[in-house]
Order: structure tokens, then C-alpha cells, then sequence
């Protein structure tokens, strides 16, 4: 008797050990809630009241974006990575005039400073945070004297200060941009984060917790400028391939984190002036995949930001 | 929906298999076909209508093209002789040049096209040609004739199998615990390959583009060809063996696609090994219907040139696939000429070095589409012309990021996997390491997202 039951164990030995592994992932990861929600409006159909809510998707980078989006021709775009799982798409944004100028809405009527051009010695005690359009900028500015780059692939807003990017000196472990912050001080500091997190949450968030990082890289250097580019455009191709990245939510985050710049010691940097055409998207000339600027072009980045400068 | 998405495995696996285990044995056909509609359905519901439209025209094209002798005579036999034959044949150039035109607007077309339809025609012309040649009987029966075009397993991007070599197991198959839990396991190693190495590889590659074709060290050019020669194997096996894995699973020995194709020490055998199911078709069809290389040298050649030709044009219209078609068919001609002028030479070190040097550079011509940028990169591999703003650290820096993927790559494109997993086949500890990976890999098509196999381009 219990030989047969070791033998039929035996016989299906790997499909027990799949479904048994699977069914731990599943618990332990939470994905059986990729179930709840088709699930609850099944029994819903059947007119069954469903005994709890489904809490929230776990991760739901294939929820929360179209299939495929995320790397769908290898574009080359950083994979989402958010912070808060928010399972429902952004609302569309009403379709914004491309946005060329650096207007002057949202600075208070202060004294205003004024953008100066400068040489490469400027950078010399800056530091570049950003995602990998900014790793582009850091391998391919030919950078003579050197600035810092605290740059990652897929670096989000959320994570800006506490992902462990920053190499440290003969040492494996990185530390995090926050930890950097507290040890060394640098007199101007550059941010352009904002692609990644199309697919997740709105304009307003991203605002806000652009915010919060603005103010704590402020406590932790009270001397340096602050410049906040704006989040450089796709092409219009990239634009119109129908997933989360799309100029019309760069624009609308664009005109929400240029509100945090206060024209004295936070500015906003509309890069995008030096790198779009006409129709207000990214120049395909200078770009490959749509969304990233050549190694060949870098330099018009390069040479934008030695000619808005701030000279205190 | 494609193997490697979330919804395909988290959603339609378990459902199918659910429902399939519980069917009995003489439904279990209609249960697939049923399941792979509507598999092929989650893409434009116009192309569900035409593949179906065109499949029913295919089955009845067969009935009709079923040679007069064939018909009279129950038994099995392949038919010689020509009765019967001179009134259907220009029925048979009608329904192969159906079928293929309908694949060349498509591609002529560019964009969108319904789901699998290079391997649909292929497989259609080859089922056509076996019934009219009198090689097999004529499918009778329109649902196990739909199941053998349209079935899920290998209806997006093949393997493209003769419908003489599936006859019996449409008919009649067993799903055994072994076949299941086999097909399950290539299941899991498929998927590996995919989402572990040629996903992580394609980012590589992938940065080269970011980066501009001109803006790169010829070192950096190297790798990046070396990382896409990986990329496009791990890919494309994965996707098979993912296929012959759920074909198991359903009760269907598919024929593989690859043997270990980057062991050749010749372009030759390199596509002997590689997407074997296309070279038979190819060679079956094609090259020898035009004589093959019974017809002189400079025939032989001819006909290799247009086999190449046409595979080129499978893969796209582009003029890129055309070159790289020619260049392959070039190569063959010449290892030809090579083993005639000396007929003992074996495969060496040198020969393996030549392949490793010839099938990257052939790749690019494959990947790169826009030919001025391939023009680029191939410059940029030899060190013609100055590069653009390169950083001369940019090999470094590559391989710093993706050393272990390449590392890995090698000997899985080698075969270690393969061997390994025959090894040690029933050890507790694989099937819980195949298992883990599965699910791993599960996991990361979840949190980072699904690549589609590239392909289904084709």
C-alpha cells in the first residue's frame, strides 16, 4: 500500500515539486492577488458578494503598463520600478501646447538671477543626479575636470536618496545618494529624474516627492545651487507607440517640478531647448532608440548647461 | 500574448491545462483548437478571420489536390506515376501561390500581420505539396487539420513541421506523467534561457544603440555583436524549447530547432543546426525541386544563391536581410569549393575560430536594418574610419556591467544546459532547482516587465 503511493509520488515527482514551489512564490510574494481581482468579478458575474477587497497588486509593472511597454522594442527604456504600486493608469492629461521657454511662471517676483555662460571649470564641485539619460551625459561629456555622477539606470524619484548607487573608494558596497549627501558637499548639484515613473501615479506626486527630495538635499547641502532639469522629451515616434511614455506626461510633470524652483538658489533648467525640433519632440536625429541622446549629440546637453549657469 | 507574458502564464496555462487534463481523450483536440483560437485571438480579431478563412480555403484546397489513385486506393502507399496528376496541378500552383502571395503582401505591406504567418505559410505549402505529391493522405477531418496549423504550442513562431510527421499524434496521442513533466521542465529551461540570458544580453546590445553605432570602440563593437550572436540564440531555442515543452505537455513529440549550433566549425553545418525546421522546409522545397546539387557546379550555386535569397526575404523585406542572406550563401558556396579542393580536411581549432568570426559579423547584417548604420557598425568592428565622441573606456564599462551574462552565455551556448539537465535528469535537487528558476523567472516578467521574442517579428 505505501508502495504504490511512493511510487505515484516518484512518477510525479517534478510536477509536485513545481506546483508545491509555485505555490510558496505565490504566497510569498503576494501574487496570488494577480487572481483577486479577476476572481472577485467572476464571482461578481455570478452574483456572488465578494468577501474582502483585493488589496493592492503586488509590483504591478504588468498591470499598471500595456504589455510589452516596458522594454517592448528594446528601446532601451529603464524598467519601472516603483515604489508604490499603483495598479491604475495615469489619467490622460489633456493634450498641452509643446512647451518651449523657460517662462517665467511660478518664480516669485524677487530678484531674479540671471543665466551666465561658463567653461568646464565650473563643474568641477558639481554633482549630476539622475537615471540613465544621465549616465549617457557622465560616460560620454568628456567631462575634463571632473564633476560627480550619482546616475542609475531606471532611478526614480522615489528612490533618488535611498538606492545604493554611489561607488565608494575601494570599497564593494555602495552607499545611497542620501548617505553621499552627508559626506561630501558640492556647490552645485544637477537632478533629472522623471521617465521611469511615467507609468506610476500622477503629476501631482511626482511633484510632491520632488519636492520632499529638493528639500532634504537642501538640508543636507546648504550651500550648493540646485538645478532641476526638466525631464528631457522622447521622440515622437517613442511618443506615439501608445504605452506610459509619451511627451504629454513629460510636459505636465515638466510644468509641475519647475514650480519648486525659486529663481534663488533652486533654478529650472528647460534642457529641452537644446535638444527638440519643431515639433517640440525630441530631435530623432539625435537620438537612437527615441528616448536616450547619441553619445554624438551629447554635447548640445553639455554645452545648454554651460550657458544657463548661476554665478553666486 | 507570447509565451514569455505574464497573462500567458499566470492566466491562460493553468486554465488550458485545467481544462484539457479534465477533457476526454477523443475531445481533447477540440479543447486545444479551442484554446488556441483563442490564444490567436488576443491579437487583431480581423487576423483570427483571415488565418481561419485561409485554413479552411487550405483544407479543402487538400481534399482537392489529393492525387485520383490516392483517393481509390484506402492503403497507405506513396503514389507513383502521374494519373490523375496533369488536372490538379495547376489547382496546386494556384493554392501554393494563394498562399504565398498572401504572405508577401504582408510583408511587402510592413507592420502588423496575423500571428505566425511566415511559419503558417511554410507549413500550409508543405501540407499542400506532401498531399499532392502523394506522400500523405489528405487531412479529412477540419478540426485536427486546424489543430495542426493553428495549434498554440507552435503557431506564433513554429517549429514548422510536415503534417505527415504529426499524422499519427493528431489522431491519437497519450499524455503520459513522463511526457508532461518532460515537456514541463523544457518548459522551465526555455524560459530561462529567455528571460536569464537573452534579455539581460539584449540590454547590451541594446546600449550600443543608445549610445550610436558610431560612437563605439571596435572593441565594444566586438562585444556587441558576441552579446547579440547569444541574445538571438538564447532567444529564439528558448522560444522553441518553450514550444516542443507545451507540445509535450499536450501530447506531440515537435521536432527541435537547434543543435547546438555555435559547436560548427563551418557555415554549412552552422545551418544544419540552426532553426533546423526552416533549412529542411528550405531543402525539401526549394532547393531540391531545383535540382539540388546534382546539376553541375555553377547550377549547384545558383540554387544555393536562390535558397538564400529567399530566406533572407522571409526574415524581411529590408535590403539588410537580403545581404545577409547573400553573404551566408556566399560562405556556403565557398566552404562547398574549400571541401572539394581538399576532401580530408576535418573541423579544427581554426575552423571553429573562422566560425566565431563570420557568424557575428553576418548577425549584424541581420540586426541592423538601416544600412548606412550598419555601414557604421561594420566599420566601426574592422576600425575603418575615426569613431564619434568614443569613450575608449566603453568596452570596460560593458563588460563590468554584463561580464556575467557573457560569461554564461558561453558555455550555454555550448551546450552545458542540455547536458546537465540529461545528466542529472531525475535528481531531486534539478527538479527543484528547474522549479525555482521557473518561477524566478516568473517573477521578473511580473516586477521588470515582458520582452516579446523577437521572433515573432518574422
Amino acid at each position: 500500500m505505501g508502495g504504490k503511493v511512493l511510487h505515484r509520488l516518484l512518477k510525479y515527482q517534478f510536477l509536485l515539486i513545481f506546483l508545491a514551489t509555485g505555490a510558496s512564490y505565490i504566497s510569498l510574494s503576494q501574487t496570488w492577488q494577480l487572481y483577486a481581482e479577476p476572481a472577485r468579478e467572476i464571482a461578481e458575474l455570478f452574483g456572488w458578494e465578494p468577501a474582502y477587497q483585493p488589496g493592492e497588486t503586488p509590483n504591478a509593472a504588468g498591470e499598471g503598463s500595456p504589455e510589452g511597454s516596458a522594454q517592448g522594442d528594446g528601446s532601451g527604456t529603464d524598467p519601472v520600478m516603483p515604489e508604490e504600486a499603483d495598479p491604475v493608469d495615469t489619467p490622460p492629461e489633456d493634450v498641452q501646447e509643446p512647451f518651449e521657454n523657460v517662462g517665467e511662471s511660478g518664480l516669485p517676483e524677487m530678484e531674479q538671477k540671471t543665466f551666465q555662460t561658463v567653461d568646464e571649470t565650473y563643474f568641477q564641485d558639481a554633482l549630476f543626479i539622475g537615471d540613465s539619460r544621465t549616465v549617457g551625459l557622465r560616460d560620454y561629456g568628456r567631462f575634463e575636470t571632473g564633476p560627480t555622477f550619482y546616475a542609475s539606470k531606471g532611478l526614480t524619484i522615489f528612490q533618488l536618496l535611498t538606492a545604493e548607487i554611489v561607488e565608494q573608494e575601494g570599497q564593494r558596497k555602495k552607499i545611497t545618494v542620501e548617505e553621499a549627501l552627508e559626506q561630501k558637499q558640492f556647490q552645485k548639484i544637477y537632478l533629472m529624474v522623471g521617465i521611469n515613473e511615467l507609468g506610476t501615479g500622477d503629476a501631482e506626486k511626482f511633484e510632491q516627492a520632488y519636492r520632499e527630495v529638493v528639500e532634504r538635499i537642501r538640508e543636507l547641502q546648504p550651500d550648493a545651487i540646485i538645478y532641476i532639469q526638466s525631464i528631457l522629451k522622447v521622440t515622437r515616434e517613442r511618443s506615439e507607440q501608445g504605452d506610459y511614455i509619451n511627451n504629454e506626461g513629460v510636459i505636465a510633470r515638466n510644468e509641475a517640478i519647475q514650480t519648486i524652483a525659486d529663481g534663488q538658489t533652486i533654478f529650472y533648467l528647460d534642457v529641452n531647448e537644446a535638444v527638440c525640433d519643431e515639433s517640440g519632440c525630441l530631435n530623432p536625429e539625435y537620438s537612437g532608440d527615441g528616448v536616450h541622446i547619441t553619445a554624438k549629440y551629447i554635447y548640445l546637453w553639455k554645452d545648454y548647461l554651460m550657458s544657463h549657469a548661476i554665478e553666486m | 500574448m507570447f509565451f514569455g507574458s505574464m497573462k500567458f502564464i499566470y492566466y491562460f496555462l493553468p486554465v488550458f491545462f485545467l481544462a484539457y487534463g479534465l477533457t476526454p481523450k477523443e475531445y481533447k483536440n477540440v479543447t486545444l483548437l479551442a484554446g488556441s483560437l483563442f490564444f490567436y485571438a488576443q491579437g487583431k480579431p480581423i487576423y483570427l478571420f483571415v488565418i481561419l478563412v485561409v485554413s479552411c480555403l487550405n483544407f479543402y484546397l487538400g481534399l482537392k489536390l489529393e492525387p485520383a489513385e490516392r483517393r481509390r486506393n484506402k492503403k497507405d502507399k506513396e503514389i507513383r506515376g502521374n494519373n490523375g496528376r496533369k488536372k490538379n496541378r495547376r489547382l496546386f500552383v494556384f493554392a501554393v501561390a494563394g498562399n504565398a502571395a498572401l504572405l508577401c503582401y504582408f510583408k511587402w505591406k510592413g507592420g502588423e500581420m496575423p500571428l505566425g504567418l511566415s511559419f503558417y505559410t511554410f507549413q500550409a505549402i508543405s501540407y499542400l505539396a506532401d498531399v499532392y505529391r502523394g506522400e500523405i493522405p489528405c487531412e479529412r477531418n477540419l478540426s485536427r487539420f486546424l489543430v495542426y496549423l493553428l495549434m498554440f504550442p507552435k503557431v506564433s513562431s513554429g517549429p514548422i513541421v510536415a503534417y505527415g510527421d504529426m499524422r499519427k499524434e493528431l489522431e491519437s496521442r497519450r499524455v503520459t506523467a513522463e511526457g508532461f513533466q518532460s515537456g514541463l521542465k523544457m518548459l522551465a529551461v526555455g524560459l530561462a534561457m529567455k528571460v536569464l540570458l537573452a534579455d539581460r544580453l539584449g540590454y547590451l546590445w541594446n546600449d550600443l544603440r543608445v549610445t550610436g553605432y558610431e560612437s563605439i570602440t571596435w572593441r565594444l563593437a566586438w562585444i556587441g555583436a558576441l552579446a547579440y550572436s547569444f541574445k538571438l540564440y538564447f532567444d529564439f531555442h528558448g522560444y522553441s524549447l518553450m514550444a516542443l515543452g507545451l507540445g509535450r505537455m499536450v501530447g506531440f513529440h515537435l521536432p527541435e530547432n537547434f543543435r547546438l549550433p555555435y559547436l560548427s566549425g563551418s557555415v554549412r553545418e552552422f545551418y544544419r543546426r540552426w532553426h533546423i525546421t526552416l533549412g529542411t522546409w528550405f531543402r525539401k522545397y526549394i532547393y531540391i525541386p531545383l535540382g539540388g546539387s546534382r546539376r553541375g557546379a555553377f547550377r549547384t550555386a545558383v540554387n544555393l544563391l536562390a535558397v538564400w535569397l529567399l530566406t533572407g526575404f522571409w526574415h524581411g523585406t529590408s535590403l539588410n536581410y537580403l545581404i545577409w542572406g547573400m553573404l551566408l550563401g556566399a560562405c556556403v558556396i565557398l566552404e562547398r569549393g574549400f571541401s572539394r579542393l581538399f576532401p580530408r580536411h576535418k573541423p579544427g581549432v581554426l575552423s571553429h575560430l573562422y566560425l566565431w568570426f563570420v557568424i557575428p559579423i553576418s548577425w549584424m547584417c541581420f540586426a541592423i536594418t538601416d544600412l548606412p548604420q550598419l555601414q557604421i557598425y561594420l566599420c566601426r568592428m574592422f576600425g575603418i574610419g575615426e569613431a564619434v565622441n568614443a569613450n575608449p573606456q566603453d568596452w570596460y564599462l560593458s563588460l563590468r556591467q554584463y561580464w556575467v551574462y557573457l560569461a554564461a552565455g558561453l558555455p550555454c551556448s555550448l551546450g552545458v544546459v542540455e547536458w546537465a539537465v540529461k545528466r542529472w535528469k531525475n535528481k531531486l535537487w534539478m527538479n527543484l532547482l528547474l522549479a525555482a528558476v521557473f518561477w524566478y523567472c516568473t517573477w521578473l516578467i511580473l516586477t521588470k516587465g515582458d520582452n516579446p521574442f523577437m521572433y515573432i517579428n518574422f
